[in-house]
């Protein structure tokens, strides 16, 4: 009889961090949040108008921490306020720097349009504000490790419409760009689902309170030169307002590549803070209700599964065609195009009961439905700009109806690569679940 | 009962299935006429008695041998013309195809004679017709094999030179006579119904059936496709003559339907998870009598959807492509290998000679998969080996184009594809040693011909489009 291997489907480039649940007595929690705002004058990143410069602070932008630990097995989910994860140097040295307490480090960013220019094809990035800001969460890392105390989880749900699919389909099958949507006008996709992920200590009381939504945090535009999280940031604020105590609120970006909100990119002279606010503090009453009623329970055998695979794939354009098409336009990104890409998919896998997928840059919403319908536990977050930033992701559907994200330059990964990222992930839960035979049944 | 099939394993080395590689088209045209030609032709490939047969590992157990013919197997040829490019599809009643030096070999002989660009070939996937492998546990193709080349080369060149103008229709009908052989629990266990004569309701099942009617210039059907899911497993274990199955009784049905006698086309669809109802009959309890019904009841209603079909007029076009994706093996190859043999001894040469016979087995696989888009409107995706019937309908489900067909069993045999929720629960062809490409290729190759579809309707351009608006960022 064949040996049962833990790893059988280890191959090649995909780099399997654990798939073996580890079991102790505990399921451990703990936060930690820290200011990483930069100073003035960095570029700010989102719209086309590469001169803005920062000229100060709405509000700051953190980084949260949620460090989880189940005996060795300790994972942080670290959440940035920021257009994008770290460049992927700065993502390795934070592991480095705190692999004492993290065997594992989810980093994602909740994708402000307010914050520093960090996505590396298109612009330099600031370096040295980057390696402060490592050090900062590495500190953060440490303080919520420090801090940790037995946990139980909950997950709740509900929704809030706030967004709308900003490829507006026409009869023809394609797509015109509707960034604003004031009247409310219905589109379609659109996921208005709230998933809430709640943290208690074991009296009950919230160490953290995890908000999956989807949606553009876009509503300041371009005219705003202040750093600001947007309405996140003001999600954040309500939930941990009305929570109360010391739990933190983390804004959990999910596949929000065609979903902008109702009032995005207003102006500030036609109330830019008021609706920033407004949608925020929607988003956040909505959570606070999901999460005041969730029952948090501790699981008999705590868990924590995590993978992080690098899938490869070819670019999206040929370049030579595109070159000949239209220098212009193509010169300056053909130049950065490459024959393949590696692409970090992350999925984590909490009591072998909640699941999260996380994938490098702009998922289309259809994504975060899919997700849910094919997952096997029956809680499932997605992730957008988790571990890198490659664009965007448009379903092979959406592709070929076009517009921004979709047919454009800023997607540059290959058609199909969304739906083979969701495979793999999903693939991921069922080996973690143990429902993934390592050799054939037959043969056992 | 467990059927054992023959298999194919092409190249060796571990990688990711995120490390799918996808090589360039074999071929990738497009032509564009103003008319649609086709040719048809038969042969008959009913090879002699005495071989070891197809599907069943008992027989191959037992040593048993093909006595004779209960009704013959043939080859049929369908080409078609468009803008001086070509293309050919050929069914073979016989379990799957052949390897891919055969194939190659085939194609050939095709363009040679007959300037086929594209080639289809796919079997019915019948468990009564001779075994076939990839590799030969004493490293030799059985002679017949080239004698059946030769046969269908030259039934590929008689179609060729007998194109003739016609107008393509299609239509769907529905008939209940197969089901999902994997019962699947609450607790995600799966039990295995290998025959179902009280016709339990299972799910998932695919009862359409989808016709494909090609009429000559005064309305006369020339050629007759009928695609459905079912394997053709009426005939059991103990039924030692070679036959079509059911769908012998089926192309009857057709043909016998029009005064014309137009040449009826089986296209196996993703059946890896479907059976017939009366699967594995004895032959001492009617299986004759049952494989009839079954062939009856599909080609009834066959024979309503293309008598209520109206063919058109339609601005002609052919696009194909042909693609090689790489897979990694399911299974740790080396162990696979070892498990094999200690489970079946020397007999597991006789079905897994290609991948036992090195040393050093192989873990990567090359697989074709084939896309054939007619005149814009009618898709056919082919994929080698046995796909289980989801992906026959969410293939449906994202065609961009009227009719999407997925052919099992083309251009090349690598057992079963489940889909990736298949593949966690289990049972045979899903978590058993029949399936070994890795988790997810169907899903890839599926997303993969939809891609290609796309490409080939000009919905998907290779490099941005002018007219999209560049908004934030």
């Amino acid at each position: 009889m064949i040996r049962r291997r833990p790893h059988p489907l280890l191959f090649g480039l995909a780099v399997l961090l654990s798939c073996l649940p580890i079991h102790a007595q505990n399921l451990e929690a703990g936060v930690a949040r820290t200011d990483i705002t930069p100073a003035n004058g960095l570029p700010l990143q989102g719209y086309p108008d590469s001169g803005r410069k920062a000229t100060g602070v709405r509000d700051p932008l953190y980084a949260r921490v949620l460090l989880l630990r189940v005996g060795d097995q300790r994972i942080a989910l670290v959440d940035l306020d920021l257009i994008a994860p770290l460049e992927p140097a700065y993502i390795a040295k934070l592991r480095d720097a705190a692999r004492q307490d993290a065997s594992y480090i989810l980093v994602a960013a909740i994708h402000t349009h307010s914050g520093p220019a960090l996505i590396p094809t298109l612009t330099p990035a600031p370096g040295d504000w980057e390696a402060s800001t490592v050090r900062k969460i590495a500190d953060a890392i440490h303080e919520a490790a420090t801090h940790a105390v037995s946990a139980r989880v909950g997950v709740g749900y509900g929704v809030a419409y706030l967004g709308h699919n900003r490829l507006r389909r026409n009869r023809d099958g394609s797509v015109t760009w509707f960034e604003k949507n004031w009247t409310g006008v219905s589109t379609s996709p659109v996921d208005p689902t709230v998933a809430v992920l709640r943290i208690d200590d074991m009296s009950g009381n919230p160490i953290a309170i995890l908000v999956n939504y989807a949606c553009h945090p876009v509503i300041y535009g371009p005219d705003s030169l202040l750093y600001s999280a947007d309405f996140p940031g003001v999600m954040t604020q309500v939930v941990e307002k009305a929570i109360g105590g010391k739990a933190l609120c983390f804004f959990l970006q999910g596949g929000d590549g065609d979903i902008n909100p109702l009032y995005a990119v207003t102006p500030l002279a036609e109330g830019a803070i008021r609706l920033s606010e407004q949608t925020g503090t929607e988003l956040g009453r909505a959570a606070v209700k999901v999460a005041q009623q969730i029952p948090t329970a501790a699981d008999a055998v705590p868990s924590l599964q995590f993978a992080e695979d690098n899938l490869t794939f070819g670019p999206r354009w040929d370049a030579k065609r595109w070159l000949a098409a239209d220098p212009k336009e193509a010169a300056s990104i053909v130049a950065k195009t490459k024959p393949e890409y590696q692409l970090p998919v992350a999925t984590v896998l909490i009591n072998q009961r909640i699941a999260i997928l996380g994938m490098p840059g702009e998922p289309f919403v259809d994504f975060q439905r899919q997700w849910r319908a094919r997952c096997p536990v029956r809680d499932c977050l997605f992730l957008g700009y988790a571990n890198g930033y490659d664009g965007y992701f448009p379903t092979i559907e959406a592709a070929t109806r076009g517009g921004y994200g979709a047919a454009h330059p800023s997607t540059w990964i290959e058609v199909g690569a969304g739906e083979s990222m969701l495979d793999h992930g999903l693939t991921r839960v069922y080996e973690m679940l143990g429902r993934m035979k390592a050799t054939p049944e037959d043969l056992q | 009962m467990t059927p054992r099939t023959a298999r194919k394993v092409l190249l060796a080395a571990f990688a990711a299935l995120a490390t799918c590689l996808v090589l360039p088209p074999l071929t990738a045209q497009a032509a564009h006429s103003n008319i649609l030609q086709a040719g048809v032709a038969q042969v008959v490939i009913t090879p002699p008695p005495g071989l070891p047969m197809y599907g069943y590992a008992d027989r191959i157990h037992k040593h048993q041998v093909s006595t004779g013919t209960l009704d013959p197997l043939y080859a049929r040829v369908l080409v078609l013309e468009a803008g001086g490019q070509r293309a050919a599809i050929v069914t073979l009643d016989l379990g799957r195809t052949f390897d891919e030096s055969w194939l190659a070999r085939l194609r050939a002989a095709a363009k040679q004679t007959s300037r086929i660009d594209q080639l289809i070939v796919t079997a019915s996937h019948t468990h009564s017709g001779p075994n076939i492998l990839d590799t030969y546990p004493d490293g030799h193709p059985p002679a017949w094999q080239n004698t059946i080349l030769d046969k269908i080369s030259g039934a590929i060149q008689q179609a060729a030179l007998h194109l003739e103008p016609v107008q393509v229709g299609t239509g769907t009908g529905e008939v209940h006579i197969g089901y999902n052989r994997r019962q699947v629990h609450p607790d995600h266990t799966v039990t295995m119904l290998w025959s179902n004569p009280e016709k339990i309701p299972t799910a998932p099942v695919d009862a359409t059936v989808t016709v494909i009617r090609m009429d000559r210039r005064d309305g006369t059907p020339l050629a007759i496709l009928v695609n459905y899911a079912c394997h053709p497993v009426v005939f059991g274990a103990d039924h030692l003559e070679y036959s079509a199955d059911y769908v012998a009784a089926m192309v009857d049905t057709v043909v016998g339907a029009f005064p014309t006698r137009p040449l009826c086309l089986f296209l196996q669809g993703a059946d890896g998870d479907i059976n017939p109802y009366y699967a594995t009959t004895p032959m001492n309890e009617g299986a004759v009598q049952k494989r009839d019904w079954t062939g009856h009841e599909l080609g009834q209603e066959a024979a309503r959807v293309a008598k209520d079909i109206r063919t058109s007029p339609s601005p002609a076009s052919l696009d194909f492509s042909e693609d090689v994706m790489e897979f990694p093996l399911r299974w740790e190859a080396q162990n696979f290998k070892q498990a094999l043999l200690r489970a079946n001894g020397p007999l597991a040469l006789e079905d897994h000679a290609d991948l036992l016979a090195a040393a050093s087995p192989p873990s990567r696989l090359a697989l074709h998969v084939t896309t054939l888009l007619i005149n814009k409107k009618i898709a056919l995706v082919g994929m080698p080996g046995e796909p289980f019937v989801d992906f026959q309908i969410n293939l449906r489900d994202r065609c961009p184009v009227e009719n999407c067909i997925l052919l099992g069993y083309t251009n090349g045999y690598f057992d079963y594809f489940p889909t990736i929720q298949a593949a966690s629960e289990g049972g045979y062809g899903a978590g058993d040693s029949d399936t070994y490409v890795a988790v997810g290729a169907g899903e890839r190759m599926l997303d993969h011909a939809v891609i290609r579809l796309y490409q080939m309707l000009g919905e998907l351009r290779p490099v941005p489009g002018s007219e999209n608006d560049a908004p934030p960022k």
